[in-house]
């Protein structure tokens, strides 16, 4: 049977066109540090702190209403956001660093804000039912629901109206209640709904059916930052950078030479700076993850440079007396199918996380997505070029002294 | 090794990987982002217990000077760590410093001329009060949210203490109601008797039903200045953002640190209120103060705000009820909170995350949906690229993944959002050995070598490039898991047990494989 090939026996003069390849790597780096500067990063919440709110809304919410209602609160800067699929109707809310307040004798913190989001929110005739002391299924916790129903069945009990000794379950009631909303991802849509989930007893029907209402919105996750936090990760974050970067360079110092170990640390910075440029230009949100997504790509990177110079070193112990720049270019083509190839594998499985993993899995997809497209060109065209060119820079030297 | 060997260490590794791993929804935990819940880190303000601890300490040196005879002029807590000790009577200055060095050594001492003094705390007291605040505050946490009823709470302390930056991280799955909760765990919950002091003229029963609404409508009931002995808190009244101020001598004599018990109960009119019973000794002292003091108001306290100042009707022991504006859930809380004792500091929120169930379950299915599509595709790919010898590259690809599992289910390690993408990247990378491996037989094989050279120095041409590349992937997932913290340690967790169950794979099990069906039959052709 015959092998299914590509890009096997390839002959590329790539050596010939190094500072061709340099240079489109300098021109994307350019780019991007350009990108960087004047768009600058569209930081998350975890790094410039305040609060995000992710609000799912039963009908499709207009945001320009949302953002006139939240202004008027006069809580902080907003900044709205659509976000999932657009029949999930959701936003996400972020509320800058403002006035949050100490709140007396407890804890600073997003639910102040987040409970004022949510009331701001809420439709005018949600307001008036709430007022009128019903419960906002839609809203309601677990065990705020449990109180209410207790206290429901306790006043019943007391009137008579169930049977003294008959067993109701106030916590079961609730917490069945909200894993059928959970089910339907969070949000009721009518009352009806309720008379499908079973192991509700019918008194409880009853009362659920009198004392709630539908709502308009549902958080499905709200965040809070502290205003040190977000300077704290970024130094920690910088120093992972640098001392991943150092121990990389000295372990291929140790099995190779210093300068090869420069050398994949510059296609290191290489592919991070334009992961980077890509996420300023797209302005994804810049998150932890994205973080992790930055130094996994300098782990997985540096694996692809390696292979290369793992060849060119076997190279030079075969052949001592061929042209450096020969022997670098004869490996980069020995090596060049298995970088497409192993870079194409990881690809399809990023693409799939890109496509498939949903939005809160976005903008680590798509880090990842770049950095690593970045990291296959700058093994083969910036690695090695920066090899050679040290290594005629060393030969002249060499001479002129001579 | 022989063959045999090695296949019996792979079916060894693999009924052990399953065996930690099945079923997933009981051996994989879970994080946060991915069940719901609520995730907090918060500082623990140590700063309050070391002036808590330097005032306590000024005012014993005060006695002390006292007792021995030398005057100030000046005796103050400078706050953090210090004390300012102005005008000693020069003659009596050897004694402050014997005074000093004997019982406050504790503290370092600098005369800063013209008799005056500074006492600093030296910095090893320092760090052990910081220190053991941060214990007293775990153990407060950790027995709040123990009666509160949680379950599989995370309460762990966050980098190092010591250093006036101590934080406590508290995880509580599958629990929505954050401001309930943060009130629950973050309050210091400090609870005091004071006495009253009732303005001269006013009748007793007059005051109680209307405490001044402004603190110059009190000073002016006392006649301009404030007895010594009395200051001033506020209280909150029925109608919210009101406050009263109630007029309270300074001691108090009895505190929560005297408390026995103290539980939810329904009051006389039916409102919610918390039963209290203190501790032998307590409720004598609450005896004597309550006799002497009969007709007087006593306020509770809490957290240095009045929450009610009941008049002493009668002579009371060891137990009683505070009484307040409470609801079910308000009472139930401050009986948990009374119950599991105060937090020696402050809290400082640095950062809430709450995650609906809903959002982390889309997640996990999407999450699933997009590894599954990329592991179809990789295993389509390697299967037409690679034919049967694709298909040893798949089961080192299955195992891989059975072994990650494994491992993380021995290790109890938490699967979080960025733990998914962990996994479909050791999906995708899984396969970059057998890639390497592969390309460097087929370049055996056209070299002219037969099948069985071409495989065996396949694999030992490729073994030092791939011991390479996966130890410098590694140093970067090292690095990545000491930086994050929850999600993106899941993440790191995911990659560097990845990474290492993918040399295994490819190394043992993939040659295991290769060389068995080369010895089985005679092959002239290598379907690679």
């Amino acid at each position: 049977m015959k092998q299914f090939q590509l890009l096997t026996n390839t002959n590329l003069n790539i050596m010939g066109k190094k500072l061709l390849f340099i240079g489109i790597s300098a021109v994307a780096v350019t780019a991007s540090l350009f990108a960087l500067f004047t768009r600058g990063l569209n930081w998350g919440v975890d790094f410039r702190g305040g609060t995000e709110v992710r609000v799912r809304f039963l009908n499709d919410p207009s945001v320009e209403q949302v953002r006139k209602d939240l202004e008027a609160l006069g809580i902080g800067e907003v900044d709205l956001q659509r976000i999932g699929k657009p029949e999930d109707h959701e936003l996400l809310i972020r509320i800058g660093q403002g006035k949050q307040t100490q709140s007396e004798g407890g804890l600073i913190g997003s639910s102040d804000v987040s409970q004022k989001i949510l009331a701001a929110l809420a439709a005018q005739e949600d307001r008036s039912l709430a007022a009128a002391g019903k419960i906002d299924l839609n809203q309601a916790s677990a065990g705020s629901l449990e109180t209410w129903l207790a206290r429901r069945i306790e006043a019943a009990k007391q009137a008579g109206t169930i049977p003294a000794g008959t067993s109701v379950e106030a916590r079961a009631s609730a917490e069945a209640v909200i894993a059928a909303r959970d089910a339907r991802g969070g949000l009721f849509r009518s009352l009806e709904e309720l008379q499908r989930i079973t192991t509700l007893s019918p008194a409880v029907q009853t009362f659920l059916k009198e004392g709630t209402f539908i709502g308009q919105t549902s958080a499905r996750s709200v965040e809070y930052v502290g205003p040190s936090a977000g300077r704290d990760i970024l130094r920690k974050a910088g120093w992972a950078v640098v001392g991943s970067n150092v121990f990389i360079l000295l372990y291929i110092w140790i099995r190779f030479r210093f300068i090869w170990g420069i050398a994949g640390v510059v296609a290191l910075f290489h592919d991070v700076i334009i992961a980077m440029g890509a996420l300023a230009l797209t302005q994804k949100e810049f998150t932890l993850p994205v973080v992790a997504a930055l130094l996994t790509i300098v782990g997985y990177s540096i694996a692809d440079t390696v292979v290369v110079l793992d060849r060119i070193r076997e190279n030079v112990r075969i052949h001592r007396t061929r042209d450096f720049e020969l022997v670098v270019n004869a490996s980069i083509n020995q090596t060049f199918s298995r970088t497409i190839l192993t870079q194409f594998t990881v690809m399809l499985c990023t693409t799939a996380l890109y496509l498939y993993g949903g939005d809160r899995m976005d903008a680590l997809s798509f880090t990842l997505l770049v950095g690593f497209a970045a990291g296959a060109y700058s093994s083969v065209f910036v690695a090695s070029p920066i090899l050679v060119l040290h290594q005629r820079w060393w030969n002249e030297r060499r001479r002129r002294k001579a | 090794m022989p063959l045999k060997w090695r296949w019996a260490l792979i079916v060894v590794v693999t009924v052990a990987a399953s065996y930690l791993c099945f079923p997933l929804q009981e051996k994989i935990k879970l994080g946060l982002d991915l069940k719901g819940g609520i995730h907090l880190v918060m500082r623990v303000k140590t700063d309050d217990a070391i002036k808590a601890s330097t005032d306590l300490d000024a005012e014993t040196l005060r006695t002390e000077l006292a007792k021995r005879g030398v005057t100030t002029q000046k005796l103050e807590s400078t706050g953090v760590g210090g004390i300012l000790v102005g005008g000693v009577d020069s003659a009596k200055a050897a004694d402050f410093r014997d005074l000093v060095s004997s019982q406050f050594s504790a503290y370092s001492i600098s005369a800063k001329g013209g008799g005056e003094f500074l006492l600093e705390m030296k910095p090893a007291r320092v760090r052990e009060i910081r220190e053991s605040s941060l214990r007293q505050a775990l153990e407060t946490i950790r027995n709040r949210v123990d009666k509160f009823g949680v379950a599989e709470p995370v309460i762990q302390q966050v980098g190092f203490a010591g250093g006036g930056d101590e934080r406590i991280l508290v995880q509580l799955p599958g629990i929505q109601n954050t401001e309930r909760v943060k009130e629950l765990i973050g309050s210091p919950a400090y609870l005091e008797w004071k006495l009253v002091s009732v303005p001269p003229g006013q009748r007793v029963e007059d005051f109680r039903t209307q405490a001044p609404a402004s603190l110059g409508q009190l000073q002016t009931m006392f006649g301009g200045t404030l007895p010594a002995d009395t200051e001033v808190y506020p209280a909150e009244t029925q109608q919210a953002g009101e406050v009263v101020y109630w007029p309270c001598k300074k001691a108090s004599p009895i505190t929560g640190n005297d408390l026995r018990d103290a539980r939810r109960d329904v009051g006389r009119l039916g409102d919610a209120v918390v039963n209290f019973r203190l501790t032998a000794d307590a409720g004598q002292r609450f005896e004597d103060l309550t006799r002497a003091n009969e007709g007087q108001l006593l306020a509770i306290l809490l957290d240095k705000k009045v929450i009610s100042a009941p008049r002493i009707n009668a002579v009371i022991r060891d137990s009683g009820v505070i009484e307040g504006s409470f609801t079910v859930e308000s009472a139930e809380d401050l009986a948990i909170k009374l119950r599991s004792g105060a937090l020696p500091a402050g809290m400082e929120l640095l950062e809430e995350r709450t995650v609906g169930p809903s959002l982390g379950s889309d997640s996990i299915r999407q999450g699933i949906v997009a590894s599954i599509m990329g592991a179809v595709l990789v295993v389509i790919f390697m299967l037409v690229y690679y034919r049967l010898s694709g298909l040893n590259a798949i089961i080192a690809l299955g195992l891989n993944v059975l072994l990650l599992l494994g491992a993380m289910g021995y290790l109890k390690a938490t699967l979080t959002l960025p733990g998914i993408a962990g996994i479909a990247l050791t999906i995708g990378m899984a396969v970059d050995a057998n890639v390497l491996i592969f390309e460097r037989i087929r370049e055996e094989l056209r070299l002219g070598k037969t099948v069985k050279a071409a495989v065996a120095s396949g694999f030992s041409k490729a073994f030092s490039t791939i011991v390479d590349s996966h130890v410098t992937t590694l140093i970067a997932a090292v690095f990545l898991f000491g930086y994050g913290t929850g999600p993106v340690r899941g993440f790191a967790v995911t990659l560097c047990i990845g990474i290492i169950a993918n040399l295994y794979t490819n190394i043992f099990v993939s040659h295991a494989l290769f060389d068995t069906y080369l010895s089985t039959r005679r092959v002239d052709h290598l379907s690679i």
